[in-house]
């Protein structure tokens, strides 16, 4: 190898949990901090730099006036979670699309060629210079009292992480609990203590969301591979097209279309993507897949064996039935439906044409009488002609 | 250094240091899946198929981006390896068309075979359509990236190895894609190198149809210029040569195939041009031009390079100082012969002394040219003609070479053309070459609409005509002057009229006063090669006139006296090694092909000199390397507004200084044209620098 010809410096914002943007709110939050601590890390390097998600638009209105007069230069471009990756860092920090590199092979002709290059997150950074490096910043969400970010120290257990977060909602049933994000598990609520917070853990990266009974289990999963196919940054098949294929598949089952062969196939091409995919999102995003089966297995095939949304949240499952005994013809459910799928009209029970619904709700927005309702399998027994108000029976 | 041993399955297999598994392996012939490496690029790691394992180490490795190790134990298709590589290929299909049968790359893509090695099975995984539209707008390259796999090897070659980057990856509604970097390949800094093309695993980046012959071997269709070159000079080479101001090296590649490089840089024919890849961009490159200025600046350096075999003892006769001639001297002299040259004429040239209007071709070139053959001990003797091959044979010749042209001109039968104005192109371009005194009136009409009608027409300018008609049978599209000739002449004030049939030459007191033509309605060859002509009833007209020349072909001027037996239109019959009816006599140029170009007499030529070296005992073999090797740097990088440089044109002379006399017309490019033009050429040669694309059946070890 020849010498090293430079050395820069790059303290990155980027890599953020879609769901928990820990360096955005930092960088926000600590912007005089953050510049200061910059340019003590880095005054070894030949030049120092701050990399900024180009969408963080008040970080980067916050930092540049600070940063520029002491020599620090802000550098915006594009962030997903691919870019904790080194050199996918750095191939955006470049401001080409964010794609990792075999780096040894590859320096040459992309013109780093002997650049050293330290790359720190703005967490880190911030930390060893505040002294606060047994520490991280969480993002807590979902079925907690007080929902927000919580700043915890390594060792600590979820179920006290969920404790600083105001604890679990009254009347919540923890189901699973989701930590980092698209590259994290599912955790079971009997191992909410013994999952501890150690350093350098590969899920406690920010994002931590409590799912109780009011998650569906296979469409929040379906949002979060959503999330993960978005971010694939589509350099190997495995990555490229198996987020699609999981999203596409866990969309099916949403809406009623899977088959009873495809959690096999889900949980198998995770394995395989687990073992094979580039970089280490590809390799990550698959436990989303995997332990969503085996924290909430048995709910996500509901969708698929009994064609039953538990949570009530998949629209397909749902069904909307306007009781004959509260229904008072008044019209007013049939005028705000959008997709005209309610039929009566003054002084007549109206009706709701299940094929045409939409499931949007708005019918029940409107209804004073609250006599619509959403239903499961089982349906109370509705006229199928226009009927007189009070004369169904 | 060492070389690294290891074990891949069952087979020792050795790895020079920082080689990788995958390079290691096809090294030694065992196959290893893989899609996105490729010889000539950096490794990728992207496609996944390369996956191997290896003994002592967790899960599943990619081949391509892992180094060899001494005593590693790689297996090929563990069950977590083919695991991998199959979901990769199946997940790769997804969104990739059905269709196999219809796409241009069928049997010869590698996507395709690979789904053959690997095999797909339906898993159950989703199938999506790739929304893509196809961009077939460039003349040269289209793209049908629905059919792209996202291997990234043209992004990564046009990147990494041209320093182009006209491709790029770019997500597209949340897809990646490979798209050009700008709004057309134009805007793009695209060299049109081709590359892309060459590195494509599947259809999505192909050739235009038509801008390849598919049916020459790779190395010739992919470069049409040489291929072109009845002479196969390496057009590209001296080209780059050119750019980096080694004209003696670019002058020195012509040579190695045509002993007469500045005359080819006047007046070659220039099929190159004809067949230049950039003509579908904008213009074709100006090679001719370019290969003048080259030799116009190189040293004589090449004398002192090439082959001169020591004296065979034998003798040899050449027939005619023209192109062949000529070349035929000089390659026999040089093959260790003894060469002496019989030309009739005062000068040696040929047609180029004599057909060819100075003002297209200072005498001083000729000079020069003719000087340097003689230079090496090549005997010409001028004003000596030769009646019959007997009489060579006669006087000890161990061979003789007959090229002796097309000196013999033709004239229609028609009434009038045996008035005294009535003169031939052989004769009168003769008479004019030699300075002597032509009765020439103030009105000439030629009759023809080849290049040496343009030459009798321009050659009539300059000696003072006041006004000088071109007309042919043919109509302006097909008439088989050379567009760039036609135009000059037009410069010269020359009025073409095509499409015109001669019915007669009217005279008034046995002068000439005209020629009398018909509107030509059509005009085509039966199948015997005879013109068939159809008049426009009623559209007879007259051009007033007082001199008429024929320029309507010209034949050998030869007849059964001289010994050998002549076919159509008196050429002489040739076989395949060029060697005529009589013993120990071969020909070639226009002798035996007809009036055809000085490359062309220059190529054949060469043919016949190894045919007659093989009769006289030797190995035949002339070729010769006069030029430095060359490295082509295939890092090309870009050129602003690359696509959109126009051809440059030569420099004229002043139009006013034209005519009349026999001033230099064209005074060919400058410096800074003859390299710009030079850095206009898309070096299609390139292309062979890149691998060719192998299949797993092209590895012993599958």
């Amino acid at each position: 190898m020849d010498q090293v010809k430079q050395t820069i410096f790059i303290c990155s914002g980027a890599g953020d949990d879609r769901r928990a943007q820990i360096n955005r709110e930092l960088m926000e939050k600590h912007a005089q901090a953050l510049v200061d601590a910059v340019k003590e890390a880095g005054k070894d390097a030949d030049a120092s730099y701050i990399y900024i998600p180009a969408a963080y638009t008040e970080a980067v209105k916050e930092i540049t006036p600070l940063a520029e007069p002491l020599g620090i230069k802000v550098v915006t471009g594009d962030d997903s979670p691919v870019c904790r990756d080194k050199t996918a860092l750095i191939s955006a920090f470049n401001g080409k699309i964010i794609r990792p590199y075999v780096e040894e092979d590859q320096e040459t002709y992309r013109g780093y060629e002997n650049i050293a290059k330290i790359i720190v997150s703005v967490e880190d950074v911030l930390r060893k210079a505040m002294g606060t490096e047994d520490k991280k910043l969480l993002y807590v969400s979902g079925a907690v009292n007080a929902p927000g970010f919580v700043e915890a120290a390594y060792g600590t257990n979820l179920a006290e992480i969920l404790a600083m977060a105001g604890g679990v909602k009254d009347g919540s049933v923890i189901k699973a609990v989701l930590v980092g994000g698209e590259l994290g598990r599912f955790i079971v609520p009997e191992a909410l203590e013994t999952t501890i917070m150690e350093k350098d853990s590969d899920i406690f990266t920010g994002g931590v969301e409590v799912l109780d009974q009011s998650y569906c289990a296979a469409d929040f999963t379906k949002q979060i591979l959503e999330g993960a196919k978005a971010d694939s940054c589509g350099k190997c098949p495995l990555c490229r097209e198996g987020t699609y294929q999981f999203y596409t598949i866990f969309n099916e089952i949403t809406n009623g279309k899977a088959k009873n062969t495809d959690p096999a196939l889900l949980k198998d091409m995770a394995e395989t993507i687990g073992w094979g995919a580039f970089c280490s999102f590809g390799r990550n995003m698959v436990n989303v897949v995997r332990t969503a089966f085996d924290v909430m297995g048995d709910e996500i095939e509901g969708h698929i064996k009994r064609k039953k949304c538990e949570a009530g949240v998949c629209k397909s499952f749902m069904t909307l039935a306007i009781l004959t005994n509260k229904c008072t013809g008044c019209g007013e459910c049939a005028d705000a439906c959008p997709e005209d799928a309610i039929e009566g009209k003054a002084g007549y029970i109206h009706m709701i044409d299940n094929d045409m619904c939409e499931k949007c709700g708005k019918c029940m927005e409107v209804c004073e009488e609250d006599a619509i309702i959403v239903v499961g399998s089982v349906k109370p027994k509705l006229p199928k002609r226009l009927t007189r108000v009070g004369r169904f029976r | 250094m060492d070389k690294i041993k290891f074990m891949i399955d069952d087979h020792e297999v050795y790895a020079d240091p920082g080689q990788t598994i995958l390079e290691a392996a096809l090294a030694a012939g065992i196959y290893i899946p893989h899609i996105c490496s490729h010889d000539n690029l950096h490794p990728s790691g992207s496609c996944r198929l390369c996956a191997v394992e290896i003994q002592g180490r967790d899960g599943v490795i990619a081949s391509c981006t892992t180094k060899a190790e001494e005593g590693m134990k790689v297996t090929i298709h563990g069950e977590k390896a083919d695991k991998v590589r199959k979901l990769s290929l199946e997940l790769m299909f997804t969104p990739h068309p059905e269709e196999c049968v219809g796409c241009p790359k069928y049997l010869k893509c590698q996507l395709q075979a690979l789904s053959q090695y690997v095999g797909i099975s339906g898993s159950g995984v989703r199938h999506r359509t790739n929304n893509v539209a196809a961009d077939r707008t460039n003349k040269l390259m289209l793209h049908e990236m629905q059919r792209c796999v996202l291997c990234g090897r043209c992004v990564r070659v046009c990147e990494e190895v041209r320093g182009v980057g006209a491709l790029t990856f770019k997500k597209v509604n949340g897809q990646l894609r490979v798209v050009v970097n700008g709004e057309s390949m134009e805007q793009s800094g695209c060299r049109f190198c081709g590359a892309c093309v060459e590195v494509c695993p599947t259809g999505s980046i192909r050739d235009q149809i038509g801008v390849f012959d598919p049916g020459l071997p790779r190395k010739e269709a992919l470069i049409p210029c040489q291929t072109g070159c009845p002479a196969h000079i390496d057009v590209p080479k001296y080209i780059r040569f050119l750019k980096e101001e080694n004209y003696s090296a670019a002058a020195e590649v012509v040579r190695e195939k045509a002993p007469l490089p500045k005359i080819l840089g006047y007046i070659c024919s220039h099929f190159c041009e004809l067949q230049c890849k950039r003509r579908f961009l904008n213009e074709a490159v100006s090679i001719r031009s370019i290969k003048r200025y080259a030799c116009e600046h190189a040293d004589d350096a090449w004398k002192k390079k090439g082959f001169m075999k020591p004296a065979t003892g034998k003798r040899v006769a050449v027939i005619g100082a023209g192109p062949a001639g000529l070349t035929a001297a000089y390659y026999l002299k040089k093959l260790g012969h003894d060469v002496t040259v019989f030309e009739e004429k005062p000068f040696a040239g040929g047609t180029p002394r004599f057909g060819i209007p100075e003002y297209r071709l200072p005498r001083e070139i000729i000079e020069e040219e003719v000087n340097n053959i003689r230079e090496i001990g090549v005997e010409i003797l001028v004003n000596t003609k030769v009646n019959s091959v007997d009489e060579l044979k006669a006087k000890g010749y161990d061979a003789v070479f007959a090229a002796v042209g097309t000196h013999k001109g033709t004239k229609l039968p028609m009434e009038g053309n045996d008035l005294e104005d009535v003169l031939v192109n052989v004769e009168f371009l003769e008479a004019a070459s030699l300075h002597q005194e032509i009765r020439l009136g103030k009105r000439v009409v030629v009759l023809g609409g080849g290049n040496v009608a343009c030459d009798c027409a321009g050659v009539a300018c300059r000696l003072g005509a006041e006004e000088v008609h071109i007309a042919c049978l043919e109509s302006r599209e097909t008439m088989p002057a050379a567009k760039d000739e036609l135009a000059e002449v037009e410069k010269d004030g020359v009025i073409v009229h095509p499409a015109q049939t001669f019915n007669k030459i009217l005279s008034e007191n046995g002068k000439v006063s005209g020629v009398e033509f018909s509107h030509v309605k059509s005009f085509t060859f039966d199948e015997n090669r005879r013109a068939v002509i159809e008049k426009e009833e009623g559209s007879e007209h007259v051009i007033p006139c007082d001199t008429v020349i024929f320029a309507v072909g010209q034949s050998p001027a030869l007849d059964d006296s001289f010994g050998l037996e002549l076919g159509r239109g008196k050429r002489i019959v040739v076989d395949e090694n060029y060697r005529t009816s009589s013993d120990g006599v071969f020909a070639a140029g226009d002798a035996v092909t007809g009036t055809a170009s000085v490359i062309q007499a220059i190529a054949e030529t060469r043919k016949a000199v190894t045919a007659i070296d093989v009769y006289l005992g030797g190995d035949g073999d002339i070729s010769e390397t006069l030029a430095p090797e060359q490295n082509a740097d295939p890092w090309i990088g870009t050129i602003e507004n690359f696509a959109y440089i126009e051809r440059q044109k030569d420099d004229f002379i002043d139009d006013h200084k034209r005519c009349p006399g026999f001033a230099l017309n064209d005074l060919g490019l400058n410096e800074k044209t003859a390299h710009c033009e030079a850095s206009r050429c898309l070096q299609c040669d390139l292309r062979l620098q890149l691998a060719p694309q192998k299949f797993w059946s092209d590895y012993p070890i599958n």
